[in-house]
């Protein structure tokens, strides 16, 4: 573990992951059936962290993105401590904040997984 | 009203026919029957008054001066033959059995004839067993049986009967009555007075004037409970009022419903063929808006479960990382263990050996090989000196952070033990749904196709409609049901409620009625008073003219009075009453009465006597005989025992002045006599038995059957 004082920084992702996140919410009030839901609303938490999950997992590249129109995920009470035991090496090597780097798998997580649903695939595939 | 022909046919000792004959007009009235006892006079006096009244009574008599009317003599009776009217020989021999009396009268009604028959087909033991008739005629017009009776009731009154059938047995107790005014005389005299029908009417009109006023009390105890019921029925009336507005009203509306729902039954027969689109559409959008709540239900589920699928994911990674902090913490908490043996044990070696030494100390001896000991023991702790060094140079500098680690891992990022099977199932079921719901859509949207959204707008519309109508009608319908129920019930509350008869006209009518019903009752006993009065007096002087023309010393006497309670009484020529008056005078006095009753209440019928001369002395009789017999007076018939008058005796006494006269004989009353055609050319053919040369017949003295003969009163007569 390095020394160096690494911040929790921002969750934020490109406007076109939030964009795909907010198509996964299943909101009571719309009721849409056609398409699959995967959280309810509150539930960006669950919904970045799935992001963060594939990414991570995968290794996924992080993709640039204007930071302009970044997206912010203002979670309450985000476990960065929880994430910071394993990626604070990484994020020192990278020299980028927790939440820069929870937000850099996220963002990659999220766009793959909007291209692997767009392609036609299962999400389930992901999970074997 | 003249007798013409009486027939008698097997009544008492008149075996057979036997015709009387009373048709030749004559200006005398008298008629006359003799015979000894039991050659039947009496029969034919019976026989007319059972032809005429249907019954024959034995003798009444007098009991605390009331008369008591003997029992009906029975036609036949096998227990008491003594008293039936039947002739025995007929009862016995005769089948079928009969005995009939006919009687044929002349008035100016017309001509009368009347025939009563008993007959049995079979041996009749009692009246019972006997078939009874009657038929009249009057006039040409035929009655029979009931109607019969009422026709001769209008001639004959009953009540009247004593008056015109006198027997003389029975004046003796009339004179008893007549001077006590007992309450039967006043009867008979009010029956020959033809009162009672008025009487009777008062009572009757009394009777009714009873019952109209219990109707108007009871209609003023009716009115009293009815104000209380009126009261009542008034308030159930309005009820009912208001329920049969309401029936109306629902009627109408049933009526309305039905044609509304018919007209849109009408209309959606028209759609009939997008109907089965549109209904198969309703039925999809149906089925989608079930499913949608379903899936609705198995979203929220997977949802929940989908919650893990960052975890489950990136698990796969953190899985090994967690694994290896876990063997290493596991390892360092082994090593610490160890170190805290050896530490343990170390320390238990150095207090050994700091607390080692070689005298002993109870004996004082010196230890034997205490340095080999003590030696191997430094080597011990030595060696476990080096082990925790080797331990404590070899672990991890933080395990407490390692702990940490351990804990962020599977706090924040361990799945729960099933997770990904949960979320695979809850997935599954969830994505099963929505394809379902995909299909359904599908269809949806190519029946909305076929089916234009107005078209099916408007079945679906008319459907509603229809719908609707139906249950607001079924709505109605019970309403409709449950009110007209009410309407019967408050109906019978109201019928039993209401007063029954709230006509007043009707109690009105009663009020007037009773009026004129009392001012009938005033007027009939008005009249009753006064025609009492008027004809009381009249038969006193009828009676009064009889009894001085029959008294052989008229001059003593001024005639008969009646009281008020008709007490007749004698008065002499002094105008008092004459004291002890002879039974002869009082027989007289009775009959003189009798007979002005009769004329007073002009009963137009033949006197019928039997044992006229009863109790009276020569003289008596002779007078009454005179008297009843003159011209132009009814027909009077006489039924004469012997005893009392004789032929040759009142034809010796210039007394014959009567058309016609029988003689009634037995066999055995006649000495070489045929009983049959009365010829004397006889002989005898053994002891008690003659045989006729003229006709041939046998006459049996010992047989007690009569014949009568016709006194030749060529000489006396007429």
């Amino acid at each position: 573990m390095s020394d160096l004082a690494i911040k929790d920084g921002t969750l934020e992702i490109s406007k076109e992951a939030h964009i795909f996140l907010e198509e996964l919410e299943y909101n009571p009030k719309k009721q849409v059936f056609d398409k699959i839901k995967f959280f309810g609303v509150n539930q960006k938490n669950d919904i970045f962290k799935l992001g963060f999950s594939i990414g991570y997992v995968m290794k996924l590249e992080f993709r640039d993105s204007d930071a302009a129109s970044r997206m912010t995920i203002a979670p309450r009470g985000f476990a960065y401590d929880a994430y910071r035991t394993f990626l604070e090496d990484e994020a020192v090597q990278r020299k980028m904040s927790i939440g820069g780097l929870l937000s850099a798998y996220a963002n990659a997580g999220l766009l793959f997984l909007k291209e692997h649903l767009e392609n036609g695939r299962d999400i389930v595939d992901l999970f074997d | 009203m003249r007798l013409k022909y009486l027939v008698i046919c097997d009544i008492g000792p008149f075996r057979g026919r036997h015709i009387f004959d009373f048709s030749e007009k004559s200006d005398h009235s008298g008629y006359a029957f003799f015979a000894k006892n039991g050659r039947g006079k009496t029969t034919i006096y019976n026989a007319m008054k059972w032809a005429l009244f249907g019954t024959v009574r034995q003798k009444s008599k007098l009991v605390n001066s009331t008369v008591v009317e003997g029992k009906n003599r029975p036609v036949v009776d096998e227990n008491d033959k003594g008293t039936m009217l039947m002739n025995l020989d007929a009862w016995m021999d005769d089948s079928p059995q009969s005995m009939s009396v006919l009687f044929v009268a002349e008035g100016n009604f017309g001509e009368l004839q009347v025939q009563r028959t008993a007959s049995s087909k079979t041996l009749a033991r009692r009246d019972k067993d006997l078939d009874f008739s009657l038929s009249v005629s009057i006039g040409g017009r035929s009655f029979q049986d009931e109607a019969a009776e009422e026709q001769i009731a209008m001639i004959f009154p009953s009540e009247l009967e004593r008056f015109f059938f006198i027997d003389g047995e029975e004046v003796e107790t009339y004179t008893t009555m007549m001077k006590s005014s007992t309450n039967g005389i006043i009867d008979d005299i009010k029956s020959i007075l033809r009162l009672p029908s008025l009487t009777r009417g008062v009572e009757d009109l009394k009777a009714v004037r009873r019952s109209y006023d219990e109707a108007i009390d009871a209609d003023s105890k009716r009115q009293l409970r009815d104000s209380k019921r009126a009261d009542k029925a008034r308030n159930i009336q309005g009820q009912l009022t208001t329920v049969r507005k309401q029936v109306t009203e629902l009627e109408d509306e049933v009526k309305r419903l039905t044609l509304r729902r018919d007209g849109f039954n009408e209309k959606m027969s028209q759609y009939d063929e997008l109907k089965l689109f549109a209904d198969e559409k309703i039925a999809i959008d149906a089925k989608i808006e079930l499913l949608e709540s379903s899936m609705k239900s198995h979203l929220e589920t997977f949802i929940k479960d989908f919650s893990e699928a960052g975890n489950i994911i990136l698990w796969k990674r953190m899985q090994p990382i967690y694994e290896s902090l876990a063997e290493q913490n596991d390892a360092n908490q082994s090593r610490q263990f160890r170190l805290d043996q050896l530490r343990n044990e170390a320390g238990k070696l150095k207090s050994t050996i700091d607390a080692f030494k070689s005298i002993c100390d109870k004996c004082h001896q010196p230890v034997k090989n205490a340095e080999e000991y003590l030696e191997q023991r430094r080597k011990e702790y030595n060696d476990i000196l080096t082990e925790i060094k080797s331990h404590e140079s070899s672990g991890i500098s933080n395990p407490k952070a390692l702990r940490l680690k351990l804990n962020a891992l599977q706090d924040h990022f361990q799945p729960s033990n099933g997770s990904l099977a949960r979320l695979k199932r809850s997935y599954g079921d969830y994505t099963g749904q929505q394809q379902q719901y995909l299909d359904l859509k599908e269809r949806q949207g190519r029946l909305s196709e076929l089916v234009t959204e107005d078209s099916a707008k408007e079945i679906r519309d008319l459907a509603t409609k229809s719908a609707q109508t139906s249950q607001a009608l079924l709505k109605k319908e019970k309403e409709l049901k449950a009110a007209k129920f009410r309407e019967d019930e408050l109906e019978r509350s109201y019928s039993n409620a209401r007063p029954k008869s709230t006509d007043s006209n009707q109690i009105d009518t009663v009020f007037e009625l009773r009026d004129i019903i009392k001012r009938f009752i005033v007027g009939i006993e008005d009249t009753v008073l006064s025609y009492s009065k008027r004809a009381t007096k009249e038969v006193e002087l009828e009676a009064s003219k009889v009894f001085l023309e029959l008294s052989n010393a008229p001059e003593a006497f001024s005639g008969i009075k009646l009281n008020n309670q008709f007490k007749a009484r004698i008065y002499g020529s002094d105008n008092r009453p004459v004291i002890n008056p002879s039974s002869g005078m009082e027989v007289m006095m009775t009959l003189s009465i009798i007979d002005a009753l009769r004329t007073v209440s002009r009963l137009d019928a033949p006197v019928f006597f039997d044992t006229p001369a009863r109790s009276l002395d020569k003289d008596h009789k002779n007078g009454m005989l005179d008297y009843f017999w003159r011209k132009d007076r009814t027909q009077f018939l006489i039924f004469a025992h012997s005893g009392e008058f004789t032929v040759e005796e009142i034809v010796e006494n210039d007394l014959a002045s009567f058309r016609k006269a029988w003689e009634l004989f037995w066999p055995v009353d006649l000495v070489d006599q045929c009983i049959h055609c009365w010829s004397h050319d006889v002989a005898h053919v053994s002891k008690n038995e003659n045989s006729c040369n003229e006709c041939e017949k046998i006459t049996d003295k010992r047989k007690h059957q009569t014949n009568a003969k016709l006194v030749d009163l060529t000489n006396g007569g007429i």
